[in-house]
Order: structure tokens, then sequence, then C-alpha cells
């Protein structure tokens, strides 16, 4: 229910998902939303050009593969195998930052597992929503911190903030991600 | 011949003297808190659940206490069921690993066994173990003699890759998640590292043609659990690369990514 609620709001702030529909099976009480649509297998029905489930699986992967790709370059400065220039350290700390501010949003409800086949994400994102909405937010917060440390440009200092960082994401591929 | 002689040494009871210090090293690799202690529960109590394809294992409290721990275990106690998989008149089951450990060293069981002491003892039983199979403790004396290999391996001219694979084989039992197990549960050694599917959690093939990884991919990988592509491991291996390989020394690290590269085919 509060998950539900958290969903639609996040959907509703969220851009990329301002047109997709969606409704939840589970808990009835809709917050005002565009008109209940099918669940999620109907999604091909879904208006011209709004995102079906595969679709949003991929931009997710797209974008949590790009956040890995920043985790990576940022270790290579961390570990004095490239340049660490201040503005380079914060604009990686900065894209990092930012996949946090919406990464709620890319797992609207009805993109699990047994929609989308290909997805590593756990069933328990959904049925643990709290729960995973806390590792985001332990993510949301040492990527912050991040930013802030990248701004002091101290590379030892990046490096050590850069470990509490990929605490974060161990953590949540814990409980939330396939083979973890 | 070199498995009897290291059998017949060890045995005998005098192993040479322990340090804790370098056992407490040891066993982040050999994984003993790991497994033996439950969430948020006393180090080394057990009541940890290990899920295998034959059933659910509960670890046993491994702590010196005299009523639901090791109690009196002597060296030799200990000794017996790394390299023989034997305690208190018992086959024991091969979730603990000792078809992997039989090949440790004396001086690192000696160290293990030191640091084992120092943990202070907690009384807290454990449960029984809830197995589909095998649930009669004698048949696992057949299973030893097809499936284990006593005592420690004939070493390596290479020194570094000898070290690897000891690291590898032995002390981490990386293989006993991350190789294909027979019928009968033994580990299929021309499959090694080729990933299953198994609980706990799958482990993917890691063989170097698979993973087409450099030894430096490697080598940071251990330390941080960091791969090539910036994806950060969870899970059993997250906490293999927290409490085992990061706390290695940079060259044991090195000498597990040769290992990795050049003896794992």
């Amino acid at each position: 229910m509060i998950r539900t609620a958290a969903l639609a709001l996040a959907l509703l702030a969220s851009p990329a998902f301002a047109g997709k529909k969606k409704s939840e099976d589970a808990a009835p009480p809709a917050p005002p939303a565009p008109p209940a649509a099918p669940a999620a297998p109907a999604a091909e029905a879904a208006p011209a050009g709004a995102p079906t489930p595969a679709d949003i699986y991929e931009y997710r992967h797209q974008a949590f593969e790009a956040l890995g790709k920043h985790m990576k370059a940022s270790s290579l400065m961390a570990k004095g195998r490239a340049p660490a220039r201040q503005a380079d350290m914060v604009a990686h700390a900065q894209a990092m930052q930012g996949l946090s501010t919406y990464l709620l949003d890319m797992f609207p409800a009805g993109t699990g597992p047994d929609v989308v086949a290909e997805t590593e994400a756990l069933a328990e994102v959904w049925t643990d929503w709290t729960g995973f909405q806390a590792r985001a937010q332990d993510f949301a917060t040492e990527s912050q911190a991040l930013v802030t440390t990248a701004q002091g440009g101290d590379v030892a200092a990046f490096g050590a903030q850069l470990g509490k960082v990929g605490a974060t994401c161990g953590a949540c591929h814990d409980s939330y991600r396939k083979g973890d | 011949m070199w498995a009897l002689l290291g059998l017949g040494l060890a045995l005998a009871g005098d192993l040479p003297p322990g340090d804790p210090a370098r056992g407490a090293l040891l066993e982040g690799l050999a994984g003993c808190q790991a497994c033996h202690t439950s969430e948020g529960g006393a180090p080394l109590a057990g009541g940890y659940r290990i899920e295998t394809p034959h059933g659910d294992f509960y670890s046993p409290n491994i702590t010196l206490d005299p009523t639901t721990g090791l109690g009196d275990w002597t060296e030799r106690d200990f000794v017996r069921a790394m390299r023989r998989g034997r305690a208190e008149g018992q086959h024991l089951y091969p979730a603990f690993p000792y078809g992997s450990y039989t090949a440790m060293t004396d001086q690192d069981l000696a160290d293990l066994w030191a640091w084992m002491r120092s943990v202070p003892p907690t009384p807290q039983s454990s449960r029984p173990h809830e197995l589909e199979r095998f649930r009669w403790r004698g048949a696992l004396a057949f299973w030893k003699l097809l499936e284990l290999d006593r005592g420690p391996r004939r070493p390596l001219d290479d020194a570094q890759l000898d070290r690897g694979r000891y690291l590898v084989d032995a002390v981490g039992h990386c293989g006993e998640c991350h190789t294909p197990r027979n019928g009968l549960g033994g580990l299929r050694d021309r499959l090694a590292m080729a990933g299953t599917d198994d609980p706990p959690e799958p482990a993917p093939d890691i063989r170097p043609a698979t993973l087409g990884w450099s030894a430096r991919d490697w080598e940071d990988f251990l330390a941080d659990g960091m791969t090539p592509e910036g994806d950060v491991v969870g899970g059993e291996m997250g906490r293999v690369i927290r409490q085992g390989t990061a706390r290695l020394s940079a060259a044991d690290r090195a000498a597990i990514a040769r290992w990795m590269r050049e003896g794992v085919e």
C-alpha cells in the first residue's frame, strides 16, 4: 500500500515515465493517477510510444551499466592509474549521484522477473519495497557525499568514499539481485 | 605419498606452534565465521543455514563452549576434522568442505586452531540438519573413499603458482561453489570453476577462457569486489571478498590471480 503510493508518486514525479500508466493488482486504492490500465502484460496495448516493461528493463539495464562504468573509471583515478583531476572526479561523482535521484523510478511494478525474463532484479524488490528503498537511500547518501569529497579534490579521500559507495551497491545486490 | 606424509605428521598431534593473528587472517578466506556465525549471532556459535541440493544444513557451534560447542577438543581433534572429516566418532558431511581443507599445511592448521581458541565460548545450540538425502552418516565413509583425497598436495615447481593453487583450492575452497558436482556430490575436477546453478546461489563460470580477465582485473576484484565492468558483487562472493581476499597481502592476491589465469583450464 505504502509502496504503491510511493511508486505512483515516483512515477508521477519522473519525467522518464510520466507517460507510463500503471496499475497494481495487489493494492486497490489507487492514488490520483491516470485511468487504470491493465497490468503489465497488456503494456503492448499501451498508447504508441509508451515504454513497455521490456523497454523499462532495457533502460534500467543500460543506466546501471553506465553507473558501473563511472564506478570503474573513478576507481582507476583512486588507484592512481588515471589523472585525478578535480573536475573529472566531480563529473563521475555527479553522474552517480544523479542516477540515485531516479533509481527507484526505474523499478515500476510490473517490470520484475515474472514479466521480464532477462531482468536480474529479484521479486523481493517489489515484495520488500521498503527495504529496497532503504538501500537506494544509502546509495543516494553515499554518492552525495562522494560529490562533496570530489569537490574537495583529495584523491585519497575520494577513493575512501568511493569504497563506501561500492559497499552500498554490494549491500543492495545481496538481497535484491539474482545470483548475488 | 605426500598425502600420507602430511597426514602422518599431523595425526601425530605435533603441529608447530600456532599464531592466532595469522589464523585470524586465514579464517577470513577459509570462511570459518562466514559459515559458523548466524546473522547477528556470536562469532562461531553456529546456526547458519547452508542450502544445498541435498537439503539444508545448520552449522554447529564451534566455539569452545563445553556443552554446545567443541568443549574439550584437542588440536588433534581439530586436525582430524579438517583433514579427514571425522569428529566425535562421526563422519562429517562435506558441506563442511574438508575435501578442500584437507590440503592445508600443518602451519596454517596450527594458526587457525590458535585463532579458534582465542574466540570466546558461546553457549548456543544449533538445529538439526534438514536433509532430503544422505541422512545416514555411515554412507559418508563410502563417499570419502571415492571423493576425498587426503592431505597436502605435491608442491608445484613455480612457487607463486603453488601459492595461488593453495589459496584457491585448499584454504579458499573456491571450487566448492564454482565447480560442478557429480551425482555423489564430488567435485568434477575436469570442470573446475565452470560454474553451477546450485543453491545457495548460482556461481558463475570463472574459467579464464570464459572470463578473459587480466591479472590486474583479478587483483582489483579480489581487493575491492569490483569487476572490470564496474559491477560490485554482493551475496556470498561479496562476503568472500570483504572477509577473505581483501584482507590478504597483495602478493597473495597476485598468486590467486595467476592461478586463476594459468592454473585453471
